[in-house]
């Protein structure tokens, strides 16, 4: 999929969970496909696979524009701790908890 | 002047609307706060083309769902005051994000305004916005502005009076959000139309999104409203999220989300906004974000801001703090050659000059400490302070933001409570919030340090400077622990994720800075000058009343013409007539004390502090401790007597405690304990109980703290006897 692509409005959020699942086919990898944002291992671009945890928590990232498929940038790396990103020219710090619900893959 | 017009700004936080409420509304505002609630509500007027405007300045949201306070503050606003027009701050650097709550406004159909704001910033990185496009394809006016400089704030205002003119209302906008999420909207439009009370407030469709969205506020309002219709639409919103969720992994609101999103972007990528430059580039903020964030580096930089915002409180507000305390000083010398003797003279110098120099002598530290905290802040680097905190905090119970009032109130030791508790405004959790309130008064604040001064000169002069620094660690270790210990008891709940926009990094404007710091610095004094010098008054009764007895009284006169007689027979010097008389007075001081109301506390209460080696003056002491912890070594010297003691001289009290058998150092350390862990002082109780909302807990930190100084106190006393007294 395209970057084009991604930022049509017409674009399905099944797309994106199913291209995230089958670019980590063959990788082990947890259920819902991706890597957590807390353990991955170096800063750069990466799109969003799934967002678990805390409805609540899901809704703010969603409002925030962290949505499944969208490419986010790590601009700092957690390491198992909080990290910091950047989406739509926003920087947003997260907590270890919420950066370890935010499954994510190569952009 | 009419002011039939209201305005509420809303925007993002860091959309720059609290910098266009500045500059609308400059000098003519005042904050308050919502009801029952510790959210601030900032409002102001102004005069445009004749007309007045009342701006409401609403808490900075990301959305209109109710997922925290001043969401729910915000869309309560619009939904029940009704304003005239609402402006929407975006920032047009950042537009697709901002528009966001742009597109929740045009669903709710509110009348709409839209200010480009930072149009400069947007200029500079090559982004060009065709505001007419953007606006004829949102159907609302969208002007460019400069919020910090002016520009383009008379247009904006312009078109405010246009569309308040309006006699059409602002339909709500129709949006699509997918199939499952439209067909459950269909379903339910019907159920809702029963729901009569809900549908004369919010447009029907806006409704079943909030539903969708599982909005706290409007499921509780659909059920109490039409219960029935309310069971079925959360049967179906539950069988959409179910699908949903089994479908795609997501939630409605993800959905709902993603379309609002898609729809900005319909509406951008049509030659609205064009980028000179590659878009995805690092801008300054984050060249900078990479040194100051830095796992090493970052802490270090943080060090380095906190002790210079510390040294820029303390040091320059001093010239101003003397200068205030030789006003009241003069004031004082006045009413001492005006007035004779007597209760009027004491009520006035010892009970009304004290408590009013007691709370302005605090006003220059707390203005330079809010003018440090808002050049931090309004730069953006407070933020950065929180992220990198967070980690340490949060095993505590408490919130990254937590740092800065406990920075203030003495992490560094010198601080002073009042500011600190003041500075918890910006933490976001109520619990966080109080925990982080009750446990700042733990911090060894300025008033404490004489005393502990005192002390440790006194009793462990060879390791001064070390036992200084280990008091500085307990308080820390003291009031983490105590946060941690509150979290897990009374005020348990779950940490509030630190999930939060960093703002970019920008140059404060001095209009800015001196708003914040003037408005704040008022509270204080509104705050706490109308109720401490009340207490002021009670605790100056206290000290007084009832006073010596006739006998006593007529005793020490008799005394005094005595050594007045001896001396003329004896022609002795001057000098020692002097001397004789002081003691005498010191004497009469410290049995009018024992007599008073006051003294007869500490005596009773020395059944119980006596388990603590602290004895009945000390007790007084530590009573008007509460008043300012500055009284206790004037109270001291008058208890130990010796009459008037200068705090800045405390020379001769450490000597006459040293001498006292009362006195040892394990009482000393008992004593010191208690000191810095004891009740705050009243104008810090004053200040937790309007900040927290409610006096039950100013009572709470009183009793909390006083209980666990008294246990720490009476343990170090029980061991440090068995050991070392023995």
């Amino acid at each position: 999929m395209t970057k084009d692509a991604l930022n049509s409005p017409s674009f399905s959020l099944s797309d994106i969970t199913a291209q995230c699942q089958r670019r980590k086919k063959g990788v082990p990898r947890s259920t819902s496909g991706g890597t957590p944002l807390s353990e991955t291992c170096c800063n750069g671009r990466v799109r969003v696979c799934a967002i678990n945890g805390d409805r609540r928590i899901c809704a703010q990232m969603a409002n925030l524009g962290v949505l499944p498929g969208s490419e986010i940038e790590l601009l700092c790396k957690g390491g198992g701790q909080q990290c910091m990103i950047k989406i739509n020219d926003s920087t947003i710090s997260l907590d270890a908890l919420t950066a370890a619900n935010i499954l994510v893959a190569p952009a | 002047m009419d002011t039939n017009i209201t305005i509420a700004l809303s925007g993002n936080p860091n959309a720059g609307k609290t910098t266009l409420f500045n500059h609308l509304t400059g000098a003519r505002q005042h904050v308050g706060n919502y009801p029952g609630i510790t959210v601030e509500q900032k409002e102001g007027c102004c005069l445009h083309r004749g007309q007045g405007l009342r701006v409401v300045d609403l808490p900075g949201t990301y959305s209109l769902t109710a997922y925290s306070v001043e969401e729910l503050v915000a869309r309560d606003f619009l939904v029940n005051e009704k304003p005239d027009v609402v402006v929407d701050v975006v920032d047009a650097s950042n537009l697709e994000r901002h528009l966001y709550l742009g597109c929740q406004f045009l669903e709710l159909g509110v009348p709409l305004v839209i200010a480009l704001n930072m149009i400069d910033v947007a200029e500079n990185r090559g982004v060009t916005i065709d505001a007419l496009t953007l606006s004829e394809r949102l159907g609302v006016p969208v002007i460019p502005i400069v919020a910090r400089t002016g520009r383009g704030v008379d247009q904006l205002l312009d078109a405010v009076l246009a569309v308040a003119a309006t006699e059409t209302r602002q339909q709500p906008a129709f949006l699509r959000y997918g199939s499952d999420v439209d067909e459950a909207l269909s379903y339910m439009m019907p159920l809702i139309r029963e729901c009569n009370e809900l549908t004369a407030l919010y447009p029907e469709r806006w409704i079943g999104v909030k539903l969708l969205e599982n909005d706290e506020q409007i499921v509780q309002k659909a059920a109490v409203s039409h219960p029935a219709a309310a069971v079925k639409l959360k049967e179906r919103c539950e069988t959409v999220t179910d699908h949903l969720q089994n479908t795609i992994g997501v939630y409605p609101e993800a959905v709902i989300a993603d379309h609002r999103y898609g729809y900005i972007k319909s509406i951008l990528h049509q030659g609205v906004v064009t980028r000179k430059f590659v878009a995805d580039r690092l801008y300054a903020s984050d060249k900078i974000d990479k040194v100051v964030t830095h796992r090493f580096l970052g802490p270090l930089i943080m060090a380095g801001v906190l002790f210079a915002l510390y040294t820029f409180t303390f040091s320059y507000s001093k010239v101003l703090v003397e200068w205030l305390s030789s006003f009241f000083a003069l004031i004082n010398i006045g009413v001492d050659s005006l007035l004779p003797d007597g209760p009027l003279k004491s009520l006035i110098s010892s009970g009304i000059i004290a408590g009013v120099g007691g709370v302005l002598g605090f006003v220059p530290i707390i203005m330079f400490m809010f003018f440090g905290i808002a050049v931090l802040e309004d730069s953006g680097y407070l933020a950065r302070v929180a992220f990198m905190m967070d980690r340490i905090f949060h095993f505590f119970g408490l919130h990254g933001s937590s740092v800065m009032p406990f920075i203030v109130s003495g992490g560094i030791a010198g601080g002073c409570a009042v500011p600190g508790v003041m500075a918890t405004r910006t933490l976001r959790s109520p619990k966080e919030r109080l925990a982080t309130l009750l446990t700042v008064p733990f911090m060894n604040c300025g008033a404490k340090l004489p005393v502990l001064t005192l002390l440790i000169g006194t009793f462990f002069s060879d390791h001064q400077a070390r036992y200084m620094f280990l008091a500085t660690l307990a308080a820390w270790f003291v009031a983490l622990c105590a946060a941690k210990f509150l979290r897990m008891t009374v005020l348990r709940g779950a940490s509030t994720p630190f999930v939060m926009e960093l703002p970019p990094y920008r140059f404060p404007t001095l209009k800015g800075l001196a708003i914040h710091t003037w408005e704040r610095t008022w509270q204080y004094i509104k705050k706490a000058g109308t109720v401490i010098l009340g207490i002021s008054i009670l605790l100056w009764a206290m000290m007084t009343y009832p006073g010596l007895t006739h006998d006593r009284a007529a005793y020490f006169e008799q005394q005094r013409q005595q050594a007045q007689q001896a001396a003329v027979t004896a022609s002795e010097a001057k000098e020692l007539l002097n001397k004789t008389l002081q003691q005498i007075k010191a004497e009469e001081a410290m049995e009018g004390l024992r007599n008073s109301l006051g003294g007869r506390i500490g005596i009773a209460c020395e059944r119980v502090s006596q388990y603590a080696g602290i004895d009945w003056r000390t007790n007084i002491a530590l009573l008007g401790g509460i008043a300012a912890k500055e009284v206790i070594i004037s109270t001291l010297g008058t208890a130990y007597s010796l009459g008037d003691v200068n705090r800045n001289n405390t020379a001769s009290l450490s000597e006459r405690l040293a001498k006292d058998p009362g006195w040892n150092p394990v009482v000393a350390l008992a004593v010191l304990v208690f000191i810095m862990f004891y009740a705050p002082c009243f104008i810090t109780v004053i200040c937790i109980a309007k900040e927290a909302g409610s006096w039950k807990w100013g009572a709470f930190s009183m009793i909390f703290n006083t209980l666990f100084a008294y246990s720490m106190a009476v343990m170090i006393y029980q061991i440090g006897a068995l050991l070392y007294l023995r």
